[in-house]
């Protein structure tokens, strides 16, 4: 695209994303707060799992740290949510970064790290399950409030829509910053490989330790502002490993290089998944999963590096004629 | 004054002692070759005195620092940089992304990384192919561009493990003409494995011979290419019947 383009292009995206709740239409108001926080999420998990390459399972840790460290300042303290988001991502970027020790210094990739960040996350249930304080396996319920700033409520959807709104914003600026800073090359050197870019004085262990715990921050942002939107909060639902995996395929199904994978990628799963359940979910039980399981399957098998890079290529191959042509090295993202 | 200086240096696998109480050094702006028979331990030294391979006992340092223990991008950092065997590049990336990859962790921004890579690239004769792919590089290129980015990274000892292997005689000149380019220009110290014996032998100032872990010998060129112990180790024992 040309810079003209770009300009009236994000433009055209930003009346659509504010104006959007005039449409008044509970359902797409709430069906697009879905597809945005599935898409921060993915977003979250990409500045690991997509731009250091390292498949997290275990983001629903920093999530949970995230959401029950807001809410139990809430309800036992009176805390306001607006400073326990913070106090939440901090102890998630602590947890990340101990982590990251127990993992990146072990030299725990690929597989071994997928598995113990599973493992680590499904400690954690068990974890909160047994402690009475935050609630145990019933959860925690947060007093309603009606409309209260200062406790983070709103009767209006539309607020929440514009909170998440702009924590996408945040995290696709966060990954694009991140991109395009020197961390960004180390990053694209080790996920290539790893000893090659070690071999030339990449510091690996400490780029993927910056990652994973901004992940976490973000991550565990995420977390608070699910818990008080949905006033509600439970490990089991919280830690679940099927959790974890919703909040990677959007990156995997719509890209991890641009920040707009993993957006592309949040609202096509969030369609298809809301349309198939819509169709077929009062009469046949089952398909709305297996439809969406078709559907990821299709797309990551026909676009291999996600929707927005086959769709780079297509460009590319439509303006120059040549079937090889290919957007040139990843870095200068 | 030596650079770089090796002292009692191990490294052992299970039962096998493929370093065996090495001790050497190198002097600023020299080329030391390292020769011996397949398995004598040239690219487990490397792989030591690298970090990639943590050493079983022993010291080494680079202009008095300390480097044993050390991670391997510590060690590249105080500019102790290897080449591999087998060209490592980053596929995905353009020839000029790879340099900046290398020289990303002593610069102060993306631009100055490029700079650094530029020169690097200029330096081993890569200006050209810059924005190529790797995929479109001949291995003489590939290997060209891993001693760019040893360079990039800000290399004062640069270890090269066969970077002539596989090369046509034209394009071994080449490398020869890099390396001593290199060492004019930026002073850098080289340590060579290498079987061409030619071009070691050409290029090196001293020559330094493994066999079984240990070091036979050290000295220059003429004298090594003369030495019973060398002879023997290479061609076996001559025995009556």
């Amino acid at each position: 695209m040309t810079g003209r383009q770009r300009v009236v292009f994000y433009l055209l995206l930003a009346v659509v994303a504010i104006g959007l709740p005039w449409i008044d239409n509970s359902f797409v108001l709430t069906t697009t707060i879905a597809a945005l926080y599935l898409a921060y999420q993915a977003l979250a998990w990409n500045l690991v799992g997509g731009l250091a390459g390292q498949f997290s399972l275990g983001n629903t840790i920093f999530i949970g740290a995230g959401a029950y460290t807001s809410t139990y300042l809430f309800v036992k303290f009176g805390i306001s949510p607006w400073i326990g988001i913070w106090a939440g991502a901090a102890i998630a970027m602590v947890l990340a970064y101990l982590i990251g020790l127990l993992t990146f210094r072990l030299n725990l990739r690929g597989l071994y790290f997928a598995m113990v960040t599973l493992a680590l996350a499904e400690m954690a249930q068990v974890l909160v399950e047994n402690m009475p304080a935050l609630g145990g396996a019933y959860g925690l319920l947060i007093p309603v409030r009606g409309t209260d700033i200062a406790a983070m409520q709103f009767e209006s959807r539309k607020v929440y829509y514009y909170i998440v709104l702009a924590m996408v914003v945040g995290a696709a600026a966060l990954m694009t910053f991140i991109q395009r800073a020197r961390v960004g090359l180390m990053l694209d050197g080790l996920r290539e490989n790893e000893n090659a870019a070690r071999a030339v004085g990449v510091p690996v262990v400490r780029s993927m330790q910056l990652v994973f715990a901004l992940s976490a921050f973000l991550a565990a942002l995420g977390g608070s502002f699910m818990a008080q939107y949905t006033l509600f909060l439970d490990p089991k639902s919280t830690f679940a490993w099927t959790e974890a995996v919703l909040f990677l395929l959007p990156a995997i199904v719509g890209g991890t290089r641009h920040w707009s994978g993993p957006v592309i990628g949040a609202f096509l799963l969030e369609v298809v998944s809301d349309s198939a359940r819509l169709a077929f979910g009062a009469s046949v039980k089952g398909l709305p999963q297996i439809i969406f399981g078709i559907v990821v399957i299709l797309v990551v098998m026909r676009t291999r590096g996600g929707i927005v890079e086959w769709f780079v290529e297509v460009w590319h191959r439509r303006r120059t004629g040549d079937p090889l042509a290919k957007k040139g090295g990843n870095a200068s993202a | 004054m030596p650079l770089l200086e090796v002292a009692h240096l191990s490294k052992r696998f299970g039962g096998l002692l493929a370093v065996d109480d090495v001790t050497f050094h190198v002097d600023a702006g020299q080329i030391l070759g390292v020769i011996g028979p397949n398995g004598a331990g040239k690219s487990t030294l490397f792989a030591a005195l690298t970090g990639f391979e943590p050493a079983s006992s022993g010291t080494w340092s680079l202009d008095g620092k300390p480097l044993q223990g050390l991670p391997p991008e510590a060690i590249c950092g105080a500019g102790l940089v290897r080449t591999f065997q087998i060209v490592q590049p980053f596929w995905s990336m353009s020839v000029l992304e790879n340099a900046m990859v290398a020289a990303v962790h002593r610069a102060t921004s993306r631009r100055h990384a490029g700079q650094l890579a530029s020169e690097a690239l200029d330096l081993v004769g890569l200006t050209a192919k810059q924005h190529a792919t790797i995929g479109s590089l001949t291995i003489a290129d590939k290997k060209a561009l891993e001693m760019a980015k040893a360079c990039a990274s800000g290399a004062r000892v640069i270890l090269l493990d066969e970077v002539m292997a596989g090369l046509r005689p034209s394009e071994v000149d080449r490398v020869v003409d890099t390396i001593l380019k290199l060492r004019r220009e930026r002073q850098i110290t080289f340590l060579i494995v290498e079987h061409l014996m030619d071009a070691v032998m050409a290029l090196s100032d001293e020559i330094l011979v493994l066999n079984f872990g240990a070091v036979l010998a050290k000295g220059k060129p003429s004298v090594i290419q003369r030495d019973p112990r060398v002879i023997e180790a290479y061609l076996g024992v001559v025995t009556d019947a």
